[in-house]
């Protein structure tokens, strides 16, 4: 028959596992969430600035070619100007329809899952 | 009715009753702004709209209304370059920083980095690299503001620098951000209606043509085959490529933007908030760029010149020929409407800093490094007071002694000082497991000292267009620091980390990133 200690130890044992655990559960959470969202928002952000950039030193390395005629005064230079506003309200709109569609559920379950965690620990 | 029109009566008219209006905007605020969150970030009770028109606010300065459209109509493509470098900004801001920072932070750039790393030395760094921004920024706002203000009221640069002292330091003491906020919105308002006002009047002048407008631009400027195409102010390629990476990655570790984000109660919220704002700012950035097209080409270069050799009057000049011209009823109003407004702007940019600047002296300085009582959280109200005092009227007194020198070169290094010295600590601090309190002070110094040292080599202080040295070429051949600069700090930044052995800063990674990303923790908006 087991002594009381020895049931005392197996039953911390157990809850030390299960906080363990749960904290486990937790970060790997956490780090699924962090990398699907870096996913999104790094790629956005090395697409937009990349673009901007690139437009920018296409621009200063070739004025000359800046002047060509697209549509009446509208130039290859100014034409750049346009589609970098449009390709920064793009990136905003891209932006926030996937973090409203797809990141704020996920975020919301993640507090929902820590609130649940530190509610178990207080328990324990 | 003449005798206002002709000694500029309507001007003192629309500047008084804007006063006016921003401190009777100030008494209520006073009611609003109590305790500690009250005073420095509204008690997170704004809404995101509100947020996001204060934030368009910071966007919609005298160096945009009046200095851009002057640079515009007098460069033509040039003068974009500016716009769309701010506005590119705001992807940085949107994407990777607003809803962490408002997660992470409390009221200070530093609080977001001490989460993790908590020694006195970060957060000593990334408050003295702050104050270096905010001070740089309200140096070139005050002379800039001064001398703007000079040229559109009947008084002198020094009165107008005092003024301009004074009534920032009355908004931020008795009202704290709610009042410097609302002054924001209210500016912002203004200045986006009146460019919109402006904006159809000139397209109204040319039968609602823009083809037209933009031929009349081209024809009448001062070098019609170089107006519409790069090359006309930014002579030097690598040049305007340090300024464009400094303006893009600085707006994101600019202090007094970054406050902003503490002001609404959750990270959606600064998200919507940074959307809004950067509706309202690419929007104005648009109206501005016509606005400077419209004023070559109804105003003419050599009109704009002779009044002001930067082509700061372009707008005004505009505003009064649309109005009717000169001496009459309908000029001076329109010319009194854009004179108050662009003080507006002034005073409300200016605001916005020095509750930054003083959040950072009370909270980082006084609350976190040297003060150890339990109640230093209600006393950090009391200290941010004194600060604004005291800090306020330190830049009046410097601004008042620089006066004479070109300061413009201040705002370049402000952001630069943003993206190589805040920007790599940010970014670092929420992104990279290994960032360590070596790292990061390591980046705020590199990029600080980097950033100081570049500017002083530069251009902008040695050389024909420099303060010293005129007959000298300068050392260093940028006038903005920005492409070695950035680079400098964040290379520091990495070196510093990898290079520290025990990371306690590691094991906290987890518990940020967890607030980061569900708010777990995170500053909560206060009971009205």
């Amino acid at each position: 028959m087991q002594s009381m200690e020895s049931i005392n130890a197996e039953f911390e044992r157990q809850n030390a596992t299960k906080v363990r655990l749960s904290r486990l559960s937790l970060d790997e959470k956490t780090r699924a969430l962090a990398k699907f969202r870096n996913r999104f928002v790094w790629s956005l952000l090395y697409t937009s600035l990349g673009i901007y950039f690139g437009l920018l030193i296409a621009v200063l390395e070739f004025p000359g070619a800046m002047s060509l005629s697209v549509y009446g005064e509208l130039n290859l230079g100014l034409l750049a100007v346009v589609v970098q506003f449009a390709l920064t309200i793009a990136t905003f709109w891209a932006y926030c329809a996937w973090a409203e569609r797809v990141y704020d559920p996920k975020a919301a379950e993640l507090l929902r899952s820590a609130f649940a965690h530190s509610n178990g620990d207080r328990h324990e | 009715m003449n005798n206002l029109i002709s000694h500029g009566g309507l001007r003192i008219i629309a500047f008084v009753g804007f006063i006016g209006l921003s401190l009777v905007l100030t008494g209520w605020s006073a009611r609003r702004s109590r305790g500690t969150s009250g005073f420095f970030v509204a008690g997170r009770n704004l809404s995101p709209f509100q947020n996001g028109l204060a934030l368009a606010g910071d966007f919609m300065s005298a160096g945009s209304f009046l200095g851009v459209t002057g640079l515009v109509s007098l460069f033509g493509f040039d003068g974009i370059v500016y716009q769309v470098g701010f506005i590119a900004g705001w992807i940085m801001i949107m994407l990777i920083v607003a809803e962490p920072v408002r997660n992470c932070g409390k009221y200070t750039l530093s609080d977001v980095v001490a989460l993790r790393l908590r020694s006195r030395g970060v957060r000593a760094a990334t408050s003295v690299s702050s104050l270096i921004i905010s001070l740089a920024y309200l140096l070139a706002q005050l002379v800039g503001g001064g001398a703007l203000a000079s040229l559109l009221l009947p008084i002198g640069t020094n009165a107008a620098i005092v003024l301009i002292g004074i009534l920032m330091i009355a908004y931020v003491l008795f009202g704290g951000m709610v009042a410097a906020t609302y002054v924001q919105i209210v500016k912002a308002v203004l200045v986006w209606t009146a460019g919109a006002v402006l904006v159809l009047l000139a397209l109204a002048h040319f039968s609602f043509d823009v083809g037209a407008l933009f031929s009349k631009a081209r024809l009448s400027s001062l070098h019609p085959a170089q107006y519409f195409v790069p090359g006309g102010y930014f002579k030097d390629p690598l040049d305007t490529l340090s300024l464009t990476l400094a303006l893009a990655l600085g707006t994101a570790g600019l202090p007094h933007v970054m406050t902003r984000f503490y002001t609404v109660p959750s990270a959606v919220a600064a998200r919507k908030s940074a959307k809004i704002g950067l509706i309202v700012m690419t929007s104005f950035a648009v109206m501005m760029i016509l606005l400077g097209f419209s004023a070559t080409a109804i105003v003419g270069p050599a009109a704009i010149l002779a009044t002001h050799s930067s082509g700061n009057s372009a707008i005004t000049l505009l505003a009064t020929t649309l109005g009717g011209g000169a001496g009459s009823a309908g000029g001076e109003l329109l010319l009194a409407c854009v004179s108050a407004i662009a003080f507006a702007t002034i005073l409300a940019v200016v605001s916005g800093i020095m509750i930054s600047s003083a959040s950072t002296i009370s909270h980082d300085i006084f609350g976190q490094l040297f003060s150890a009582s339990r109640d230093r959280e209600r006393r950090q109200v009391v200290i941010a007071k004194i600060a604004t005092i005291v800090f306020g009227i330190a830049a009046m007194g410097l601004a008042l002694l620089v006066k004479t020198f070109n300061v413009a070169f201040l705002v370049g290094l402000a952001f630069a000082i943003a993206a190589s010295a805040n920007l790599p600590v940010i970014l670092f601090s929420m992104y990279w497991r290994r960032f360590t309190d070596r790292g990061a002070v390591a980046a705020v110094l590199a990029g600080t000292l980097s950033s100081i040292g570049l500017v002083l080599l530069g251009p902008a202080v040695i050389g024909a267009k420099g303060i010293i040295f005129k007959d000298s070429p300068p050392p260093f051949w940028l006038s903005n620091p920005g492409l070695l600069s950035i680079p400098v700090g964040f290379i520091a930044g990495w070196i510093g980390s990898v290079t520290t052995r025990q990371n306690a800063a590691d094991a906290s990674f987890d518990a940020q990133q967890l607030r980061m990303l569900s708010g777990l923790g995170a500053e909560t908006a206060s009971e009205h």
